[in-house]
């Protein structure tokens, strides 16, 4: 069982980076975290998620959301928002061109 | 046949040629949370590449195979990061952001350590860089508590009955770190090449540091 690479993908590297850099902010705090992280762990197993990097991350991000829905409720709402203008942004933008927010 | 092959290779040229592709759903869904929190200066766009640059490409685990290499050769060093390793790592700067504090296991002839985190990922980041897939997995973080035995024996440490399993189950609190056996026949190297031989795993505790010559 050996893993040289760092992050499997870029998205996992992203969210990893944006835990830490709300945790250095003090928006949460470590211990918050582990029990938010852990709690949406145990949901994904008792749901029967597969034990892949992809489920973890995606608990990863479905933890800060949680986090962040404790201080900030409309954060949900402009989140769903944006998801979609990017998404609109890449099945619109040419393949070559850079994929930008309107 | 081949020419199916050149036909399927073309569509997909063309394809490629039209469309810019739309990333997974949660590489999206980070994407627009990313953009989320940079406008409302949660993060900065220069923290984010700092730390993915630092982390995926830099620390590793260098900073955990320094502090043991220099304990293998300095057994004041060692005494002082066995009693007290926050002041340890806090002096060589290599404290992460997570907080919490770090404790030392040493592995010896007659005991073996290995950490896990069986709530969630807990890990020294700081001391050695990104956990590996499989410490986040709930494989591993489940048997290794029950069989760590067994567990070990997957992961080709085979451990003699006769040496005391320790696992350690790291919180946000509290964070393991194993100091590994120095292996036998590096007497005559330096602490840098020391450091070179111990790896993310053996400061795990999912393997031993191997000499340099039994190394693949």
């Amino acid at each position: 069982m050996t893993d040289a690479v760092a992050f499997q993908k870029p998205w996992h590297a992203q969210v990893s980076a944006i835990v830490h850099a709300l945790t250095e902010a003090g928006t949460f705090s470590a211990a918050d975290w582990s029990q938010t992280l852990g709690a949406e762990r145990a949901h994904q197993q008792d749901h029967g998620a597969p034990d892949t990097a992809d489920s973890y991350f995606i608990a990863v991000l479905d933890s800060l959301l949680t986090l962040l829905d404790r201080t900030d409720p409309a954060l949900a709402a402009d989140l769903r928002e944006t998801t979609e203008a990017w998404r609109t942004a890449y099945l619109t933008t040419p393949h070559g061109q850079p994929v930008e927010l309107a | 046949m081949p020419h199916d092959d050149h036909d399927h290779d073309h569509a997909r040229d063309l394809h490629d040629h039209l469309h810019t592709h739309l990333p997974e759903e949660p590489a999206l869904r980070v994407k627009a949370l990313e953009t989320v929190l940079l406008r409302k200066g949660l993060i900065s766009a220069q923290s984010i590449d700092a730390w993915i640059e630092a982390y995926a490409n830099q620390i590793g685990p260098r900073r955990g195979a320094e502090l043991v290499a220099r304990a293998w050769v300095d057994p004041d060093f060692k005494a002082r990061l066995m009693q007290d390793a926050d002041t340890v790592v806090r002096e060589v700067g290599y404290e992460g952001v997570e907080g919490g504090h770090i404790r030392v296991v040493e592995n010896t002839p007659a005991v073996h350590n290995v950490i896990v985190c069986t709530l969630c990922s807990c890990y020294p980041w700081s001391l050695l860089g990104i956990p590996p897939d499989w410490y986040k997995s709930a494989a591993y973080r489940s048997r290794v508590v029950r069989e760590p035995r067994a567990v070990l024996a997957e992961f080709g440490l085979v451990l003699e009955e006769d040496i005391q399993l320790r696992v350690w189950d790291a919180t946000a609190e509290l964070r393991y770190l194993v100091l590994p056996e120095r292996p036998a026949g590096t007497e005559g190297l330096s602490e840098a090449a020391l450091a070179a031989l111990v790896t993310r795993n053996a400061m795990v505790g999912t393997e031993r540091v191997a000499a340099p010559a039994m190394r693949g």
